[in-house]
């Protein structure tokens, strides 16, 4: 069933990037990657996905410069940021609860689990 | 049939070469280089010939080539995925001065190129297939660790709850894809939970787990050390008689030591699968866990009881001395409680309270008989005897250090509010806490109770003596709250009194 939704994975692992794809292809998404912080910037500038998942740690442009960066173009056009990284810590809890739409998984994270949430936000958005 | 990849490369080939390019499959055209006009394509000669190569190919499933009177102009391959033919590359004379002499070496050479590029394209697939295999074996491993990792951090909190283990069943239900978990602990019903799929065609739940565990124990062959597995009912005769569905299962005790405590188990009706090695060391792993925390926590539950009991043995060392204080600790502490729980002290300050008041006479058995029970007055050496009761406590508790905290309770007992008391003459808010509150209680206590020189006075005259000497012997506030629970003191004490 196609959702009609578009997905950005943003990691420097091939691995996750891969199977976070797999994943969301057979959730009915429809995938763009990215290998770092900038070339995201770039795609969510261009193509405008409707949710971003994201690592913290990577070159060129981190995670946490990131969402600050796409911060304010939420405010027009709302998407879901869901960044994964490991263990979090207190003042990565702050800004992360600071930012729109924003949540964070823990590493080693659960691949269903990403997808159950971008599942249910997008559900709650149809309302 | 899937894309090889290679379309762009087949497509410029035969741009520049003697040859063109086509794939087919089954249902017919899957790619050719120039889109070109669709009536003429239905109409071409060649396409049936091509179609006919096709169809030959499907069934010998080998290198053809289509053999004219002294030329060859077509050439066909098949494609295979998984062992099993999915498609047919063909390459043939884009005109008829390009097609080939018969069994020259061109056509070994084209049966060659052809054969090399169809290798390439088989590789690809293959490589594409394995790749996505690994990646769904990542992903379960992900998944895996996810669970881990997630047990690891709720078992450490060292709190197990019937919402925590209900969560952990879920997560193994969804991680192991099994249509249901359970974990069962005779001796702690609240941690015993199912959980399953939704429809679930079974009845009564709790009874079918029931079975599951007693049939384990009637077929003891399969047992390994602390764990059972069927991957079919049907081997047992016991498991068949349970349901009348095939099903697989596995159940794991949870242990530690040489205690048994219960069990984990899965179950499934989809006999597609069978039990992995991967989900058994997963339910061991957090059996094992669970054991862990059980153990210790029944080990702490025992230690505490111990305490508690080498307390009571040490209150009755005093009374055995003592034989007008029966049973006078208990009632201060009940008093103290009392009030503690009245103005909201927090439960692990009462705790210290619990023992201070308990044990605030302890010092007594270092004071003899005689002086303890005299009925006369009582000379100025053996009231300084018995002034030392408090220092002699605090000592005697000294190597505690549980009980650390309590020591001050013990040692200032005695001190009057306006400085007048001993050991340290100690004046208001410098006397700890619990020193006050238990003033308080032990001057009631022994207003009230039998003496070997006196007889006791009742609750109400006692009430009017403490509050005579608020502010003087005793702290004011501490009075207050002993007036506010007066009453309910009363019914509790004379309860107490008549059991």
């Amino acid at each position: 069933m196609d959702k009609g939704k578009t997905i950005l994975i943003i990691d420097d692992d091939v691995h996750i990037r891969r199977i976070l794809e797999i994943k969301f292809k057979l959730g009915g998404y429809h995938t763009l990657s990215a290998k770092n912080g900038e070339e995201g910037l770039e795609i969510i500038n261009n193509q405008k996905p409707d949710a971003v998942i994201s690592d913290l740690n990577m070159p060129r442009l981190n995670g946490d410069k990131l969402c600050r960066l796409t911060d304010p173009i939420k405010k027009e056009r709302p998407f879901l940021t869901i960044i994964i990284t490991a263990r979090i810590n207190p003042v990565e809890q702050q800004w992360i609860s600071e930012m729109t739409d924003t949540m964070f998984m823990e590493k080693p994270f659960s691949p269903s689990k990403v997808v159950d949430a971008i599942d249910q936000y997008f559900e709650k958005k149809a309302f | 049939m899937k894309p090889t990849g290679f379309e762009n490369i087949l497509s410029g080939f035969s741009k520049i070469s003697a040859l063109k390019f086509e794939i087919w499959d089954e249902k017919g055209l899957v790619f050719c280089p120039d889109q070109g006009d669709p009536e003429k394509e239905a109409s071409n000669p060649v396409q049936l010939s091509l179609s006919r190569m096709v169809t030959r190919i499907y069934k010998t499933q080998e290198f053809l080539y289509d053999e004219k009177e002294n030329h060859v102009d077509l050439f066909g391959l098949p494609l295979f995925d998984n062992e099993t033919i999915v498609g047919v590359l063909l390459a043939y004379a884009s005109s008829p001065a390009n097609a080939f002499r018969k069994r020259g070496p061109d056509v070994e050479d084209t049966k060659t190129l052809l054969t090399q590029i169809v290798d390439m394209i088989h590789e690809r697939w293959e490589f594409q297939n394995e790749s996505e295999m690994l990646v769904s074996e990542l992903d379960r491993n992900y998944e895996t660790l996810h669970l881990y990792s997630n047990v690891a951090t709720q078992i450490k909190t060292l709190n197990l709850s019937n919402q925590m283990i209900t969560r952990l069943m879920e997560e193994i239900r969804n991680n192991m894809r099994v249509d249901m978990a359970f974990s069962l602990m005779p001796d702690q019903p609240n941690y015993s939970k199912i959980v399953c799929k939704q429809e679930l065609n079974i009845e009564d739940k709790t009874k079918f787990v029931d079975s599951l565990i007693k049939a384990i124990k009637s077929e003891n062959k399969h047992l390994g050390p602390g764990y059972y597995i069927i991957n079919n009912s049907l081997d047992s005769q016991t498991f068949s008689s349970i349901h009348q569905d095939r099903f697989r299962f596995l159940a794991v005790q949870i242990q530690h030591e040489i205690d048994v405590y219960g069990w984990l188990g899965i179950f499934s009706f989809n006999m597609d699968r069978i039990i992995e090695r991967s989900q058994l060391k997963l339910l061991i792993s957090i059996a094992e866990q669970i054991g862990v925390v059980i153990s210790n926590t029944n080990l702490y539950h025992e230690l505490e009881d111990f305490g508690i009991d080498i307390v009571k043995s040490l209150i009755a060392t005093i009374e055995a001395k003592d034989l007008y204080t029966r049973g006078h600790s208990e009632r201060v502490h009940y008093i103290a409680m009392l009030m503690a729980r009245t103005f909201g002290m927090d439960k692990e300050k009462r705790n210290v309270l619990n023992w201070a008041a308990l044990l605030h006479d302890v010092g007594k058995i270092g004071i003899s008989e005689t002086v303890l029970n005299k009925p006369g007055r009582l000379t100025d050496e053996e009231y300084t005897a018995i002034k030392k009761h408090p220092e002699k406590g605090a000592k005697i508790i000294k190597p505690l250090e549980y009980l650390a905290e309590s020591i001050p309770g013990i040692l200032h007992h005695h001190e009057h509010y306006n400085g007048k008391g001993y050991p340290s003459g100690l004046k208001g808010e410098k006397i700890p806490l619990n020193a006050r509150i238990i003033a308080v209680a032990d001057t009631f206590d022994a207003i009230t109770s039998d003496r070997a020189y006196r007889k006791g006075r009742s609750y109400e005259k006692a009430l009017e003596i403490i509050n005579e000497v608020s502010g003087t012997q005793l702290d004011p506030e501490q009075v207050q709250i002993f007036n506010k629970i007066f009453n309910k003191l009363k019914t509790g004490l004379e309860m107490r009194h008549a059991e």
